[in-house]
């Protein structure tokens, strides 16, 4: 038997080859069609890193302090505007994300809740997203 | 019928990779398998894929079809795509391929090995219990779609993995407690069963219900326990 057709279409395609791959970042970020327990590591991946950045940032604005009083006021003034005040609780939400699903880890990861492990998540992302909205409520009403 | 659209990543050594794509008309109650198949007999006689036995017991043709690793063989057509819809196939993620759809399995039995594990045991007598909840690691197929689904193994190629770890639990449960130093240091080493991240991706994609993620952690259970052991000087870590 020969071929009867050649393929419709042939384009490049950037997957793996003959060698072995290495270091391939991006698929901890890969959680399309994946299962839950993808998407909590995803979000722990995430917020892990929005944690980073923020403390980062913390540590320049505190280095306003040695501007003295005035240049401290000022920053105070522009963190209790609107803008600041959701970024607030963007940090928020990845603070209280990434401590629950941590202890969901660490629980699961020393073998207890093992069979439970996604109505665990789903337990926490609920309980997660209660306390972000009180939070965020109590944030904007200062 | 339905005519469904195949793109399918090919690669032949010293060509360039790329995604081809070909028109199938099948029934939807066959399989991915049998769609592939089609491509080559009637399309591409140089489409390079792996099968043998067409029912989930060889393990050797698993694929990433659509992004996630399934056994083509048993996977039907219906289950996921539509009427004029699309598959994406791709070899198994984290192995070198040889060609096409064949990824070199041999990363997945090096590991196998480094654990200690025979892959083929005596098989064991029937346990009296309910066929459903009949689930020992014998039942491992050695796919290695675990393996390609593991976000670890994408970033520490070292990384014992899902298989060779339930394996090892495996053999801990047959064998009572005993394990050498040995095999206990390579568990508990860098690239051992802490590893782990807990996606639990290996056991949503495991086509025979081995569970890899739980006897990861049933294992990192056993392996604190036996730490807080150590630590109250009550016993020692092999035997």
């Amino acid at each position: 038997m020969s071929p009867v057709d050649s393929p419709v279409e042939s384009k490049a395609y950037p997957g793996q080859s003959g060698q072995l791959p290495e270091h391939q970042v991006w698929r901890w970020f890969a959680f399309a069609r994946r299962s839950l327990g993808m998407a909590g590591f995803v979000l722990n991946r995430v917020a892990g890193l929005g944690l980073v950045l923020y403390l980062l940032i913390h540590l320049v604005v505190l280095s306003q302090l040695t501007r003295g009083p005035q240049g401290w006021d000022a920053f105070i003034t522009l963190a209790r505007s609107p803008f600041f005040l959701t970024l607030d609780v963007i940090l928020l939400a990845g603070i209280i994300g990434h401590g629950l699903n941590g202890l969901r880890v660490a629980l699961i990861g020393n073998g207890l809740l093992v069979p439970w492990q996604r109505r665990l998540l789903v337990v926490l992302a609920v309980l997660g997203i209660v306390l972000w909205v009180i939070a965020a409520v109590l944030i904007y009403r200062g | 019928m339905w005519t469904i659209t195949l793109k399918i990543a090919r690669y032949k050594p010293g060509e360039a990779r790329r995604i081809d794509t070909f028109q199938v008309s099948i029934d939807p109650e066959r399989t991915i398998l049998d769609a592939v198949e089609k491509v080559w007999a009637e399309q591409d006689r140089t489409l390079v894929f792996r099968h043998a036995c067409h029912h989930a017991s060889c393990g050797s043709c698993a694929m990433v079809v659509n992004g996630v690793e399934v056994l083509p063989c048993i996977k039907l057509i219906k289950s996921v795509t539509q009427p004029d819809g699309e598959l994406m196939i791709e070899p198994l993620h984290n192995f070198p391929v040889i060609a096409d759809l064949v990824a070199d399995m041999g990363p997945f039995f090096e590991r196998m090995l480094i654990v200690g594990m025979p892959i083929v045991g005596a098989a064991d007598p029937l346990p009296k219990q309910e066929a459903e909840d009949f689930n020992r690691f014998d039942n491992c197929i050695e796919c290695g779609a675990c393996l390609s689904a593991c976000p670890v193994v994408a970033t520490d190629s070292g990384y014992l993995g899902p298989a060779a770890l339930a394996a090892a639990y495996h053999q801990l449960s047959v064998s009572g407690d005993s394990l050498s130093k040995q095999a206990w240091d390579t568990l508990d080493g860098e690239h051992g069963l802490w590893r782990c991240h807990a996606t639990f991706e290996c056991s949503a994609v495991c086509p025979s219900n081995v569970d890899p993620a739980g006897k990861i952690m049933a294992l990192r259970r056993r392996m604190t326990i036996e730490r807080i052991r150590q630590m109250l000087g009550l016993g020692s870590r092999s035997k």
